[in-house]
C-alpha cells in the first residue's frame, strides 16, 4: 500500500534540490570568467541573471523547506529526478537569453543535451556564437558527465551520510570507487581535472600546431577536453570535428573518449597499481568484443559501398564514426547528409549498435553499458553449459569486475530489465519519429542517439523539426542519463499524491 | 582517499594512455589490411 | 561564307564551353547540394560562395579555410600558389569576408584523409567583413539590478535566520 506523500516529504525533496540548485549558480559564474576575460559584455550579464535567478530559487528552498529529516532512497530518487529537469531549465536561461536559440524549448534542449552529455545541438548560428556561451554550453557537459549531484557531494558536504549515498546512488552510480560517498566523488572530480588539465594541453598544442590563433588553440582545447573525456560531443564550431581537418586532433580525442568510456572505478584500480585489472574486467572485455562485432559490421558494408578506398580514410571515418558512437560522444567527421546518403544501411545499422550498446557503468558514457550485456552472456553461457552437462551438476558461474563475483539470479535480473527498458526507450522514440512522417532507420538512429545520449545526428535534429519530437527526444535524454529507476519513483510519487493512502 | 603515491598515478595515466594507444593502433592495423586485401583480392 | 564559317566556330566554341569540360563555366552551388550530390560532384570544378568562419588554419602547403553558406560550412583547402587576402574571419565580435571559391571538389580527399572539402584554384573577395557591435541591453541592465536587490535581501534573511537556529 503506497502511502500519501506529506509536507515533511516535499521539505526533505525542496531542501535539498535548493542546495543542488546553489551548487549549480556557483557553476554558472565560471562563464562569468570568460567572458570578463574576453571581454564580452552582454554574455556576462546573460550569466549573472542566470547565476542570481539559480541563488534567489536555491534560498528560497532552503527556507521554506528548512527540516533535518534524514533522505531516503525514494527521496534520494526523486531529488536527482528532478534536479536534473530543475538543472536543464534553469541552463537554458543564459543560452536564450544569447538569441541564438528560435525558442526557449530549444534552448531547454541544448541544456539537457549538455547536461547528459548527449550532444544533439539546437543552436542557431554557432560560428557567431560567443566564447563566454560555448564555454557554458561546454562545462555543462563536464558537469553532467560527473554528475550533478556529485559536484554538490565534492564540494558543499564535508561528511558522508546514508542520505548523501542515496542521492549518490540515484544519478545512476551504484558503484562507490571509495569507501566513503564524498571521497567518492571526489576522487571522480581528480580523475577529471588531471585529465582536463593534461588533455587541454594537448588539445591545446595541437590545434596551434594545425594552425590554431594561441588563444583560440586552448580554449578550443578546453572545450573538446570537456566534451571528448565526458563522451558529450559539442564542439565551438558547427562543423564539429570536420571544421579543423586534423587527423592527429581527432587522434588525441579518440584517446580521450576511451578514458571517458572507463569505469571510474577501474580508473581507480589502474591508478593504485592494479594494471591488470584491464584486461581481466568484463567490462573491458565486452567492450573489446561489441567494438569488434560493430566494426566488422561497419567494415563489410563500407567496402562493399566501395566508399574509402585508401586505409587512413577508411580508419578515420570508419572507425571514428564508430568509436565516437560506442563511447557515446557523438563527434563526426562527417556530415549528417553523408551518413543518408553515402553509408548503406547495414553500417548504419552497425553504429546504431554500438551506440545502443554505450560504454561502462560508473563512466561518463551512456547506453545499456558493458557490464550488462558481459552479464546476460555471462547467464547465456551458463544455461547452455547447464544443459550440456549432467543435470545433477551445481554450475557456478563468475565473472570478474574489479573482483570475482559469483554470477546470480539477481545480476541478470537487474540487467535484463534495465537492457528492456533501454530497447522499448529506443523503440519509442523510433515510433514517435515515424509519427511524424521520418523513415524507419532514421527515426531509430537519432532515437537511440537521443536515448543513449550519444549525439550523433543523421538529420532529424534540427531548429525545424517538430517541437512534440524536441520534448520526447528531451524527456529521452534525461531518463536514458538517470537509467529509468528515479523517474519511475517520481511518477510514482506524483500518482501516489493523488492515489496513495493518508 | 587513499592514492599511494603520487608515482602510482603518474604511471597510471600513462598506462591508459598508452593502452587508448594500443586500442587505436589495434584498428588501424586491421583498417589498413582490409584495404590491402580488397586489393589483393578484388584487384581494384 | 566567311560569315557563316565564322559564326559555325563562334556556335562551336559555345557548345565546347557549355559541354562538362573543366575550367570553362563552374556550377555555383549550396552546400547542401554539394554535400548530397556529393558523388556526382566528385571531382568536378564547382563554384561556391559564403562566408568565411573561424580562423584560417595554415599548414604547410597551404591554408584551410572553412566557409558556410547559410546551410552548411565547407572546408576549402587553397594551396600556397593561389592568392588570398583575408580582412575578417567570423565569429562573436566579427562577420566574416563573403568569399566567391572556385576549385575542384571532392567527396573523400585522398590528399586529406577522406574529407568532404575542395580544392581552391582561385578566391575573389566579393563583400569584406565587418565587425559585429555587442551592446549590452537596457532590459538585461534592469533584470540584473532587481535580481540583484532580490538576492540581497533573501540572503540577509537566511542569514539571520541560520544565526537564531545556531543560538537556538
Amino acid at each position: 500500500m503506497i502511502l500519501r506523500p506529506q509536507i515533511n516529504d516535499l521539505k526533505i525533496i525542496g531542501f535539498s534540490l535548493g542546495k543542488l540548485i546553489c551548487a549549480l549558480g556557483f557553476v554558472m559564474l565560471l562563464p562569468v570568467v570568460i567572458g570578463v576575460v574576453f571581454s564580452e559584455a552582454s554574455p556576462v550579464f546573460d550569466f549573472l541573471i542566470a547565476s542570481e535567478l539559480c541563488f534567489i530559487s536555491g534560498i528560497l528552498l532552503l527556507l521554506l523547506c528548512r527540516t533535518q529529516t534524514e533522505i531516503d532512497w525514494m527521496h534520494g530518487m526523486i531529488i536527482v529526478a528532478l534536479a536534473w529537469l530543475v538543472a536543464a531549465f534553469l541552463g537554458a536561461i543564459p543560452l536564450y537569453l544569447s538569441g541564438h536559440f528560435v525558442s526557449f524549448l530549444d534552448a531547454c534542449f541544448e541544456s539537457m543535451s549538455g547536461f547528459s552529455t548527449t550532444g544533439l545541438t539546437l543552436v542557431k548560428d554557432l560560428d557567431h556564437l560567443s566564447l563566454t556561451h560555448n564555454f557554458w554550453r561546454h562545462l555543462s557537459m563536464f558537469v553532467g558527465g560527473q554528475g550533478i549531484v556529485v559536484i554538490a557531494l565534492s564540494v558543499f558536504m564535508i561528511k558522508g551520510s546514508a542520505g548523501a549515498f542515496r542521492i549518490y546512488a540515484s544519478e545512476a552510480r551504484d558503484e562507490r570507487v571509495l569507501p566513503n560517498v564524498i571521497s567518492t566523488a571526489r576522487f571522480i572530480w581528480l580523475v577529471s581535472i588531471v585529465y582536463l588539465v593534461l588533455g587541454t594541453l594537448v588539445l591545446g598544442t595541437v590545434g596551434f600546431l594545425e594552425g590554431l590563433s594561441l588563444k583560440r588553440a586552448f580554449f578550443d582545447g578546453a572545450c573538446i577536453f570537456m566534451a571528448a573525456f565526458d563522451t558529450g560531443g559539442f564542439t565551438p564550431r558547427s562543423q564539429n570535428m570536420l571544421y579543423y581537418h586534423s587527423f592527429l586532433l581527432e587522434t588525441v580525442t579518440v584517446s580521450l573518449m576511451i578514458l571517458g568510456a572507463i569505469n571510474f572505478n577501474l580508473h581507480y584500480h589502474i591508478w593504485t597499481g592494479n594494471r591488470k585489472e584491464v584486461f581481466k574486467n568484463i567490462e573491458m572485455r565486452t567492450l573489446g568484443i561489441t567494438l569488434l562485432i560493430t566494426f566488422a559490421i561497419i567494415v563489410v558494408d563500407l567496402l562493399r559501398l566501395n566508399l574509402y578506398p585508401q586505409s587512413i580514410p577508411f580508419f578515420r571515418k570508419g572507425f571514428y564514426q564508430l568509436i565516437s558512437a560506442h563511447t557515446g560522444t557523438g563527434y563526426s567527421n562527417l556530415y549528417s547528409m553523408q551518413f543518408v546518403r553515402e553509408w548503406g544501411n547495414l553500417s548504419l545499422v552497425g553504429i546504431i549498435m554500438a551506440m545502443g550498446l554505450g560504454g561502462s557503468i560508473c563512466s561518463t558514457t551512456g547506453g545499456i553499458k558493458a557490464l550488462r550485456v558481459g552479464v546476460i552472456f555471462k547467464s547465456l553461457i551458463q544455461d547452455v553449459k547447464q544443459i550440456m552437462l549432467p543435470e545433477s551438476t551445481v554450475l557456478q558461474q563468475k565473472f570478474h569486475h574489479l573482483k570475482m563475483i559469483v554470477l546470480e539470479d539477481k545480476h541478470v535480473r537487474a540487467a535484463v530489465v534495465t537492457v528492456l527498458l533501454y530497447f522499448t526507450l529506443y523503440s519509442a522514440g523510433a515510433i514517435c519519429g515515424m509519427f511524424f512522417g521520418y523513415p524507419f532507420l532514421e527515426s531509430l538512429f537519432e532515437s537511440t542517439s537521443a536515448a543513449a545520449n550519444v549525439g550523433l545526428s543523421i538529420g532529424i535534429t534540427t531548429v525545424t523539426m517538430p517541437s512534440a519530437l524536441k520534448v520526447i527526444y528531451i524527456l529521452q535524454m534525461w531518463a536514458g542519463r538517470l537509467e529509468f529507476i528515479s523517474i519511475f519513483v517520481l511518477l510514482g510519487f506524483i500518482v501516489a499524491a493523488f492515489k496513495g493512502k493518508k | 582517499m587513499r592514492i599511494k603515491t603520487i608515482g602510482s598515478s603518474v604511471l597510471g595515466i600513462i598506462f591508459e594512455i598508452l593502452f587508448t594507444v594500443f586500442i587505436m593502433a589495434v584498428f588501424f592495423i586491421i583498417s589498413s589490411l582490409i584495404t590491402l586485401a580488397r586489393v589483393w583480392v578484388f584487384g581494384i | 561564307m566567311i560569315k557563316k564559317a565564322q559564326l559555325v566556330i563562334f556556335f562551336l566554341f559555345l557548345a565546347f564551353c557549355f559541354a562538362r569540360t573543366n575550367n570553362c563555366f563552374a556550377d555555383e552551388l549550396s552546400s547542401g547540394e554539394l554535400i548530397k550530390n556529393a558523388k556526382e560532384y566528385d571531382g568536378k570544378t564547382v563554384s561556391y560562395e559564403g562566408e568565411l568562419i573561424g580562423e584560417s588554419l595554415k599548414r604547410k602547403e597551404g591554408t584551410w579555410l572553412n566557409i558556410h553558406d547559410g546551410g552548411d560550412a565547407l572546408g576549402v583547402w587553397v594551396p600556397v600558389k593561389v592568392a588570398i587576402n583575408i580582412h575578417y574571419a567570423g565569429g562573436y565580435k566579427a562577420t566574416g569576408d563573403r568569399l566567391y571559391v572556385t576549385g575542384k571538389f571532392h567527396r573523400s580527399c585522398s590528399m586529406h584523409g577522406g574529407d568532404l572539402d575542395m580544392h581552391a584554384h582561385k578566391i575573389i573577395t566579393k563583400e569584406i567583413g565587418r565587425v559585429r557591435p555587442h551592446g549590452v541591453s537596457s532590459y538585461k541592465q534592469d533584470l540584473l539590478k532587481y535580481l540583484s536587490g532580490a538576492l540581497l535581501c533573501l540572503l540577509v534573511i537566511f542569514l539571520i535566520l541560520q544565526k537564531r537556529q545556531k543560538l537556538i
